[in-house]
C-alpha cells in the first residue's frame, strides 16, 4: 500500500456532511482493500541526535502486562460470593463465578485496557441445573439397572472431547480486551485425538508419550484461538517438552536419594523432605511449562514473554500454602491475588508495531441447541 | 452534565482512542476524541447503559451499534447510574462488599458456619446417609478393604486352632446379642501394625496374632470385641469415609477452585478435621463397650489393662527412634484420658454392687 492510499483511507479528514466511518468504509471498498490497516508508525518530528529509524519498521516494544487487584479487596468479594451461595443454597453460585472472573479479568490490564469477562450467568446456572439433573438419573438409573451405569460411563467418554472443545469455546468467546473478543474453534475429532487417544497410548507406553501429549494438547488449544479475526500460532515443538521433562530427572534423583536416606536416619525427616519435593517440582513444572506456553504463542506478528522464576515461585507457593494452611483458609483470596500478580508481572507482549489494527469477528449465532448445551460445562484448562 | 474520560472502542476493530463521555442532564450523551474534541457518537436521550461495578475495576457503557466507553472514573459513573434511577441486583452486592459492617458480619457468619458445619453439619450428615445405605453397600465397601489390608499388611494368621476355637466360644455372648450385625470374627498376622483390631464396614472384625498374644485373659479380648462392635453398631467406617469425601466438597465450595492445588496445604485443616472425628468415634465405641460389658458382667478394667500394656509395647519400642511426636497426630484418644474412663466405670460398678 502507498503512502498517498494510506493516507486517503486511514488518515484523510471528512468533509463536511460526511460520516467519518461511512466514507472509510467506502473508500476501502473502491481500493478493494480487505485487510486491516497496516500499522504505522505516526510521523514523529525526529530530533537530529536521534538514530534513524530502519526505513519505516518500528522496532518491538515490550508491553507489560499489569495487575491492579489487591487481596483484600478480592477477600470482599470472595466472602459476599460465599455467603451469598450459601444463603441461595448454591443458586448464586453462577453470579459468583462470574463476579471472580470479572474482577481478576478487570484488574489485569495492557497497554491501558482491561480484560472483559462477559459470560451469562443465566446461562451457567441452566448448564449446571442439566448436569445435577444428569447426575440425579444417572445415579438412580444406575442403581436400578447396573448395566446402564456402565453405558452412561462410556457416553460420557465418548462426549468428553465435545465437552473441552465446547468448555474452551465458551471461555474464549466471553473473554474480551479493547472491545474484541477471543474465540476458539477446534475440532471435537482433533480433541478427542488430544485429549482421549493421546493420553490412552501415553499409559500404555508407561508415560514416554506424556510429553508429546502434553505437547499437543497445548498446541491443539493455542492454534485453535483467536482474537477476532486474528488467529494464534504455536511455535514450540515436541523436543522442548521432552527437554523440560528431562532437565527434571536430576533433580528427581536427588530426591528420591534424599528421601530413601531421610527414612533410614529419621522416618519424620522423610515427611519432609516429601513435602519440600513435592511443592519444588509444583513450582519447576508450573514456572517452566507456563513460560514455554507464552513463549511459544504468536499473535501475527506480535509475541508473548514469559519470565517466571522457579526460586520466586517456589517462595510464593510456599508461603501462600503455609499462610492459607494457618489461617483456616482465610488466606486463600490474598494467595489467589499474589499469585496471579506474580505471573502476570513476569509476563509482556512483545509488539511490533500498534494493538490498534485487529479486526472482530462477525458474532456467531448461538441457535445450535449443542451450543446451548456445552456452554455450561465450563472448566478451566489452566491456559 | 457529567463528564467522564476514558478510552473508546468502535465494534470492528481494536483500535483504542482517548475520549470523552458527556453525559447531559436531559439524558443526551456525547463521545468526543479527547485530542480534537471531535464527535465520535451523539445519542439523544440515550438509555444509558454501564457495566456493574466491581472493586476498582475499570467500567463499561455500553453504546447501541456495539461500541464501549471504557472508563476507570468508577464514582462518575455511580452519579450518572444514580442521576438517572439504575439499581439493579449486582449494585446490590457492590454495597455489601464495599461496606466494612456487612463485611464483619459475613465474615463472623462464615466463621460461624463453617464450625457449625464441622462440628455438627458433616458428622449429622455422613451419619443419615450412612444409616440409610443398602447394608449391601456396607458388605461391599468391607470386602474390599479388606482386600487391599490383605495384600498390603496382613499375613495369614499363625494362631493355632484350638486358641481360635476357645475365642469364638468366648464371644459367643457378644456375637448372639447382635443378630442384626452380621458380625464375623477373623484373625490375621498384623506385621508392622502390631497388636490392633479393626472393624470394617459390613460387620467383620480382624484381631491381629499379636493383640492375641499380648492379652493375658479372654475377657480382655472380649473387651475389644465391644469396643469394634461399638464402630460396627454406630457405622463408623462407613461414616468416615462419607465425612471424608463431604469435607473436601465443602472445601472445594468455599475456595471456589483448588485447580492446580497449590495451596496443598489448605489439607491440614481437613487432617486435623478428620483427626478429631476419629476420636470422637473412638470416644462412641468406648461408651458402647463400657455398657455392652457391664450388662454382660464383665468388668471395663479388662480393657483398660490390655491397652495399657500395648501402650507400654508400644512406647518402649519407639523409645529415641523419633516416632513420639506423631502421638500429636493421634487418631485415638490419648490412652490415658480414654482410660480413666474404663477404670471409673469399674468403681462405680463396684459401689452398685455394694
Amino acid at each position: 500500500m502507498d503512502n498517498t492510499l494510506y493516507n486517503v483511507i486511514y488518515q484523510g479528514k471528512v468533509l463536511q456532511g460526511f460520516e467519518f466511518e461511512s466514507a472509510k468504509q467506502n473508500l476501502i471498498k473502491m481500493f478493494s482493500r480487505k485487510e486491516a490497516p497496516p500499522t504505522r508508525e505516526k510521523p514523529v518530528e525526529r530530533k537530529a541526535d536521534a538514530p534513524a529509524p530502519a526505513s519505516g519498521i518500528k522496532p518491538p516494544s515490550g508491553i507489560p502486562f499489569e495487575f491492579l487487584g489487591t487481596g483484600s479487596e478480592y477477600f470482599k468479594i470472595w466472602l459476599v460470593n460465599i455467603i451469598l451461595s450459601i444463603i441461595t443454597l448454591g443458586i448464586y453460585s453462577p453470579w459468583a463465578k462470574v463476579r471472580r472472573k470479572q474482577y481478576f479479568y478487570g484488574n489485569t490490564h495492557l497497554q491501558g485496557a482491561g480484560f472483559e469477562y462477559l459470560a451469562d450467568p443465566v446461562k451457567i446456572l441452566k448448564g449446571r441445573a442439566i448436569v445435577v439433573c444428569f447426575l440425579i438419573v444417572q445415579s438412580i438409573a444406575s442403581n436400578l439397572v447396573p448395566i446402564i451405569g456402565g453405558i452412561i460411563g462410556l457416553a460420557i467418554i465418548v462426549i468428553f472431547p465435545w465437552v473441552v472443545v465446547r468448555s474452551l469455546a465458551f471461555n474464549a468467546r466471553n473473554s474480551a480486551i479493547r472491545n474484541i473478543r477471543f474465540d476458539f474453534d477446534g475440532k471435537v475429532g482433533e480433541a478427542a485425538k488430544v485429549y482421549v487417544l493421546w493420553p490412552i497410548l501415553a499409559v500404555l507406553t508407561l508415560g514416554i508419550l506424556s510429553p508429546y501429549v502434553y505437547f499437543r494438547q497445548k498446541k491443539f488449544i493455542v492454534e485453535n484461538s483467536s482474537y477476532g479475526t486474528t488467529e494464534f500460532t504455536f511455535t514450540a515443538t515436541a523436543r522442548e517438552y521432552y527437554g523440560l521433562s528431562f532437565s527434571a530427572l536430576i533433580p528427581i534423583v536427588i530426591g528420591i536419594v534424599v528421601i530413601s536416606a531421610s527414612v533410614f536416619f529419621f522416618p519424620p525427616a522423610a515427611f519432609l523432605a516429601g513435602l519440600v519435593l513435592y511443592l519444588y517440582f509444583f513450582a519447576f513444572f508450573s514456572v517452566k511449562t507456563t513460560n514455554l506456553l507464552y513463549n511459544s504463542s504468536r499473535l501475527a506478528i506480535h509475541r508473548m514473554e514469559s519470565t517466571m522464576k522457579i526460586k520466586e515461585y517456589l517462595l510464593l507457593v510456599v508461603t501462600n500454602s503455609v499462610a492459607t494452611a494457618l489461617t483456616l483458609g482465610l488466606f486463600h483470596p490474598w494467595a489467589k491475588v499474589r499469585t496471579l500478580r506474580y505471573k502476570l508481572e513476569h509476563l509482556t507482549m512483545v509488539a511490533s508495531g500498534d494493538l490498534d489494527s485487529f479486526i472482530a469477528k462477525e458474532q456467531k449465532q448461538a441457535s445450535a441447541v449443542g451450543e446451548e448445551m456445552g456452554d455450561f460445562l465450563d472448566f478451566d484448562f489452566g491456559l | 452534565m457529567i463528564s467522564i474520560t476514558g478510552k473508546w472502542y468502535d465494534s470492528r476493530t481494536s483500535a483504542q482512542v482517548g475520549a470523552i463521555c458527556r453525559i447531559y442532564d436531559d439524558g443526551a450523551v456525547r463521545v468526543e476524541r479527547l485530542e480534537n474534541g471531535e464527535s465520535l457518537v451523539l445519542l439523544p436521550l440515550h438509555d444509558i447503559k454501564a457495566s456493574t461495578r466491581l472493586a476498582d475495576t475499570s467500567r463499561r457503557l455500553y453504546f447501541p451499534a456495539g461500541e464501549k466507553f471504557e472508563t476507570k472514573d468508577n464514582d462518575a459513573v455511580d452519579r450518572v447510574m444514580n442521576r438517572f434511577k439504575h439499581r439493579s441486583l449486582p449494585a446490590i452486592v457492590y454495597r455489601l462488599e464495599s461496606r466494612k459492617r456487612y463485611i464483619v458480619l459475613a465474615l463472623a457468619s462464615l466463621l460461624l458456619f463453617m464450625w457449625g458445619s464441622m462440628k455438627y453439619g458433616v458428622p449429622a450428615a455422613a451419619r443419615l446417609i450412612a444409616f440409610r445405605l443398602p447394608p449391601s453397600i456396607h458388605d461391599i465397601a468391607g470386602r474390599h478393604t479388606l482386600d487391599i489390608l490383605d495384600r498390603a499388611v496382613f499375613r495369614p494368621s499363625e494362631l493355632d486352632k484350638a486358641t481360635r476355637t476357645r475365642l469364638m466360644e468366648h464371644f459367643r455372648p457378644v456375637m448372639e446379642d447382635h443378630p442384626a450385625n452380621k458380625l464375623e470374627i477373623i484373625f490375621r498376622k498384623g506385621g508392622r501394625i502390631g497388636p490392633n483390631a479393626f472393624a470394617l464396614p459390613g460387620g467383620v472384625i480382624i484381631f491381629s496374632d499379636e493383640i492375641v498374644r499380648l492379652a493375658e485373659h479372654d475377657d480382655e479380648l472380649l473387651a475389644v470385641l465391644t469396643h469394634e462392635v461399638g464402630h460396627i453398631v454406630h457405622r463408623h467406617a462407613m461414616r468416615r469415609a462419607i465425612q471424608d469425601s463431604l469435607l473436601g466438597f465443602a472445601l472445594l465450595a468455599i475456595t471456589g477452585d483448588v485447580s492446580g492445588s497449590s495451596e496443598l496445604f489448605l489439607g491440614l485443616p481437613v487432617l486435623l478435621t478428620e483427626l478429631a472425628y476419629s476420636r470422637q468415634f473412638e470416644r462412641e465405641a468406648d461408651r458402647y463397650a463400657i455398657d455392652c460389658l457391664c450388662s454382660l458382667g464383665t468388668s471395663p478394667i479388662h480393657f483398660a489393662r490390655l491397652m495399657r500394656r500395648i501402650d507400654q509395647k508400644m512406647v518402649s519400642k519407639s523409645k529415641g527412634s523419633g516416632k513420639k511426636w506423631l502421638n500429636y497426630l493421634s487418631t485415638h484418644p490419648m490412652t490415658e484420658e480414654r482410660l480413666r474412663n474404663f477404670e471409673q466405670k469399674k468403681r462405680l460398678s463396684k459401689r452398685y454392687t455394694l
